[in-house]
């Protein structure tokens, strides 16, 4: 408390000791966050990394050193599973921010009224709560009553296998990724455009730049250090991409689209497994902290 | 600053309120040593089958006055969610009694050996005699012990269609054998441009398993050794891709798409277990006098027709604190005729207790079934129904029959080299030994 | 030139129509299907108009699972995470963002080693300890363990490093105490970052799922999500009930971005990614 009376007379010449300083103060500031997270992260995390050191045998746990973590390399389905994952990301990611910017663009055009409205419209997807939104899913795109090859069907289309033929279930499924978080990282790319100072665009417009040429040679450059954010964001999202899959094809037909957290998941929750699932989670991690890492690096580079 | 310090010591209040208000839910008075049972229990289960536990609360509490049920109903595969995480973590966090689907039963019994109490030290013994030979065969360990109590069954059925068959000129009666079956679609098919039978072809090989069931098999055979290459595996993979052959599979996704197969009349038969009659009723009510149920057809002339899909039945967790009212609910809820009649009067959940078939109820005809005898016609099946060897590697063994009913049917592998690699691979995963 | 335009308009319209209806149909669709019967949702061709079942579908959802009880179990468990959340993960982003200190650089660096591990693995642990301190089926068992929301202490911490050291360093001679400093300087400058880490956090509980699931254990200290993940039962779904539960769980989350929305965008990256 005394500190207290001690910022009240502050005031006065006289420089009284501080017991809060710019020193000690940023503990205090990270320590109730450093505690959550400890308690409730750091703790698990640890113990989860120790048993993928283990192995069921019996009901009882015993140490099993590295085994998990070699049986992965000769498990092929983890492997599937690592591929289904990085085709998603090669694809749908660049699909998915490419719509996102586009539609950012569209609607920071000052010829756009109800820009609101707009935004939470294309927002909306991002807030569902997934039990929802899946099962709207299933029942739309349903092979023989769903909505959408209904709707194909006006158009001539034979009804498509959307969750049962593995290529469409991959499709199915990355648009559904799609459709749940282009708006999301629209917000973001919109918050950056609105950053761009419209001197830049005016000075553009002078020289005669169409807007085209404005779009590829302000907009997005400007926008790169966000196209980055997104982008190791979605990494992030992809490789750790669970609730689809689960919920619309449990990563079938024949394990098309079988992402790795799935494939965790079957392990852990499934087979009871819990060893194997931790090696698998923090082969997982490393993974993503490698692409990361990279990810960063070359845009750093580029600069 | 003083606002902030404030704040502070309001949130730190109500976090140790909350912790006080929640805490007293905590389950109940110990139950008595020796005396009669009493204190508070709690059930996990889903959805129909929770509301007949919650039915049955009140003629359980005239024989137990002094226990307070308390039922849960929780998603189905929540149920699960939750049981492997209080096992996985010793036992924490778990109710009394908790609703698990047979198929189930073994991997949770052979993973958490310590986890499900013994039912048989209870005295369930004493019950034995009053379940068919399948119920047991889900419900004991190795040493013929009780782990879990037998609930509900899932004698099968080919529900069909009575106005398409009739406009095809079908007469179900004739429908003995597969092949009929098979010659049964094809006219059908012809006659009305319906399809046979609706299939989940990536992710169910309900069919599959029913047909396994029927000729005396499963995944795995009574010692436990891989058995998907069997003759009877074979026999039933070959109608399976038969059926699909000739156009008669309706590839469905999920249980949406049979269920709206089923609702839009796509399909001229369905073949399940009984609980589909409640599905039927439910999402169909206006198709009232157009259903009827056959038994499944036999592989050969005379064969046997009975066979399981689904069913599940009662565990008690070793950690409850209060074993004696739990077993007493167990008990009563699995051997007495009464609360199984009201949960298939109610509920539509088919009992596996011998003793309640000997209730006039079955003898009534269903109008929503054209009059038929339905639940006669099931009761009949039961004590038919082969024993069924799960073992503690049924989910691996499912994921990887379904991956290989897609296989053969939507890539066209050629059935011995598909069920050649699914007994590999199952041997790879599990360490057991091939047939 | 001016006819141009117009065109021009059009097409822009026309294009934002388009994503937009693709975006929001579904919600339609879910609202169809919330107010006529279970069985409705299948028919073909399809029924695109709302139908009178709405009530009917309401009654028996509260009937079912207590809507209003499991919608006010959300809400609050939804707000006060938030409200705790905010304030720890920003005065985290603050001390990260504007101090060197002994550790700064490590610490942050698990923080975002943990964004990258599946929840999955953590469940059992997590909920060992809560069950040693006798706290599973209660709200703070939900509310606790993500306080410390990484991703919000990332988003605050790039948010931060806009503020200029020289302004703080000014305050500092002035004789300003430091909590002064946070709470009456930095935080109100902060405003659009913290409704958009706020929008984050609230949509994170409102439909986090399993580790309520995990971690409640009875009906009446449900939360929204794990409620409706009730309905889904072995072989009977009613629809109508589902759809019903599903729209009046978009309804919070939508008002809450609605208010917030405006705050949100610009404070979603605020100073950062300029750098």
């Amino acid at each position: 408390m005394s500190q207290l009376k001690a910022e009240t007379q502050i005031n006065g010449k006289r420089q009284r000791k501080r017991w809060i300083t710019p020193k000690n103060v940023p503990y205090l500031f990270i320590l109730p966050a450093l505690t959550f997270f400890m308690i409730f992260t750091v703790y698990p995390v640890i113990s989860s990394l120790l048993l993928s050191f283990q192995k069921r045998e019996g009901g009882e746990y015993v140490f099993a050193g590295l085994s998990n973590y070699a049986r992965l390399f000769q498990d092929e389905l983890f492997f599937k599973a690592l591929g289904n994952t990085f085709l998603i990301l090669l694809i749908q990611v660049p699909i998915q921010l490419f719509l996102a910017v586009v539609i950012a663009v569209a609607l920071n055009s000052q010829m756009v009224k109800l820009k609101g409205f707009f935004r939470v419209s294309f927002f909306m997807p991002a807030i569902t709560a997934l039990v929802a939104s899946s099962i709207i899913f299933m029942i739309m795109l349903d092979e023989n009553y769903g909505l959408v090859n209904y709707l194909l069907s006006f158009f001539g289309i034979e009804p498509i296998a959307w969750l049962s033929d593995p290529f469409w279930a991959k499709v199915a499924l990355m648009v559904a990724i799609t459709w749940r978080w282009t708006g999301y990282n629209m917000v973001i790319f919109l918050a950056g455009l609105q950053n761009i100072p419209g001197s830049l665009y005016e000075a553009a417009e002078m020289d005669g730049a169409g807007k085209l040429r404005q779009f590829f040679y302000i907009t997005v450059p400007q926008l790169k250090p966000i196209f980055l954010f997104t982008f190791v964001l979605s990494t992030i999202g992809t490789l750790q991409l669970f609730d689809e899959p689960y919920i619309l094809t449990e990563g079938g037909p024949n394990n098309s689209t079988l992402t790795i957290t799935l494939y965790l998941y079957q392990h852990g929750f499934k087979y009871f497994d819990f060893g194997y699932a931790s090696a698998i989670a923090y082969i997982l991690v490393l993974i993503i902290g490698v692409l990361s890492w990279g990810q960063m690096k070359l845009a750093g580079e580029n600069d | 600053m003083k606002k902030w310090l404030k704040g502070f010591l309001v949130l730190a209040l109500i976090t140790g309120l909350l912790a006080a208000c929640s805490n007293n839910e905590s389950s109940g008075n110990e139950g008595g040593d020796g005396g009669e049972p009493n204190g508070e229990i709690t059930i996990w289960g889903w959805n129909v089958a929770a509301q007949s536990m919650e039915l049955a609360v009140e003629g359980f509490q005239e024989e137990y006055p002094d226990v307070e049920v308390k039922v849960e109903d929780i998603g189905r595969l929540d149920v699960y969610e939750k049981l492997t995480v209080g096992l996985a973590s010793g036992g924490n966090g778990l109710p009394d009694v908790v609703l698990v689907e047979s198929d189930r039963l073994a991997n949770y019994q052979n993973e958490f050996p310590d986890g499900l109490l013994n039912l048989s030290e209870m005295g369930y013994d004493k019950h034995e005699s009053k379940f068919g030979e399948y119920k047991k065969s889900v419900t004991q360990d190795k040493n013929g012990d009780f782990f879990a109590a037998p609930w509900d069954i899932g004698p099968t059925g080919v529900f069909y269609r009575t106005d398409i068959f009739e406009e095809a000129g079908v007469n179900p009666e004739d429908i003995q054998t597969w092949e009929d079956y098979i010659e049964a679609g094809k006219q059908i098919k012809e006659k009305t441009g319906k399809k046979m039978v609706p299939i989940d072809i990536a992710k169910d090989d309900a069919l599959y398993r029913m047909m396994l069931n029927q000729q005396g098999t499963y995944y795995f055979d009574g010692e436990g050794n891989i058995d998907v290459t069997s003759d009877a595996s074979k026999n039933a993979f070959n109608v399976i891709n038969q059926l699909n052959e000739e156009g008669l599979v309706l590839n469905n996704d999920g249980w949406n798409g049979v269920v709206s197969a089923t609702v839009n009349g796509e399909v001229a038969t369905v073949p399940f277990g009984v609980w589909y009659t409640g599905t039927i009723m439910d999402q169909a009510p206006d198709q009232k006098g157009q259903w009827g149920v056959f038994k499944l057809p036999a592989f050969e002339e005379g064969g046997n027709r009975a066979a399981n899909l689904g069913g599940s039945d009662l565990v008690i967790p070793s950690a409850t604190d209060n074993k004696e009212a739990a077993y007493a609910f167990v008990e009563y809820f699995t051997t007495k005729v009464e609360p199984q009649m009201t949960a298939l009067k109610e509920k539509g959940i088919f009992p596996s207790l011998n003793a309640a078939y000997e209730e006039d109820y079955f003898n009534q005809e269903s109008e929503f079934f054209s009059n038929q005898k339905i639940f006669k016609m099931f009761a009949e099946q039961v004590p038919e129904i082969p024993a069924a060897n799960y073992t503690s590697d049924y989910a691996r063994a499912f994921k990887i029959m379904s991956d290989t009913q897609a296989d053969i049917l939507l890539n066209g592998t050629e059935l011995d080299k598909a069920l050649k690699k699914a007994a590999d691979k199952l041997e790879s995963d599990t360490g057991r030994n091939v047939n | 030139m001016k006819k141009n335009n117009t065109l021009k308009k059009i097409s822009l319209y026309v294009f934002l129509v388009i994503g937009v209806i693709l975006s929001v149909f579904p919600f339609y669709w879910m609202f169809v299907g919330a107010t006529n019967p279970s069985g409705e949702i299948f028919s073909v061709p399809p029924n695109f108009l709302p139908g009178d079942y709405g009530w009917e579908n309401f009654k028996n959802l509260n009937e079912n699972i207590g809507i209003i009880r499991v919608m006010g179990n959300s809400l609050f468990i939804t707000l006060t995470f938030t409200a705790l959340s905010t304030i720890v993960c920003t005065a985290a982003g603050y001390a990260f963002a504007k101090f060197s200190f002994k550790g700064r650089n490590p610490i942050f660096f698990l923080l975002l080693v943990a964004i990258m591990i599946p929840y999955h693995v953590t469940l059992i642990p997590l909920f060992e300890i809560f069950a040693k301190v006798d706290w599973l089926n209660t709200f703070q068992a939900v509310i606790l363990p993500q306080i410390a929301y990484p991703f919000a202490i990332f988003l605050m911490r790039q948010n931060m490093q806009a503020i200029p050291d020289s302004l703080l360093e000014a305050a500092r001679v002035d004789g300003a105490g430091e909590f002064h400093i946070f709470f009456r300087m930095v935080l109100p400058v902060m405003r659009p970052a913290l409704a958009a880490v706020a929008i984050f956090l609230f949509m994170f509980q409102w439909n986090n799922f399993i580790w309520p699931l995990v971690v409640l254990q009875s009906q009446d200290m449900y939360t929204l999500p794990v409620a409706l993940s009730s309905l889904v039962g072995m072989s009977r779904i009613d629809y109508g009930q589902v759809m019903m539960g599903t729209t009046l769980s978009t309804l919070p989350i939508m008002i809450f971005f609605l208010l917030l929305q405006r705050q949100f965008i610009s404070g979603i990256l605020g100073g950062s990614v300029k750098e």
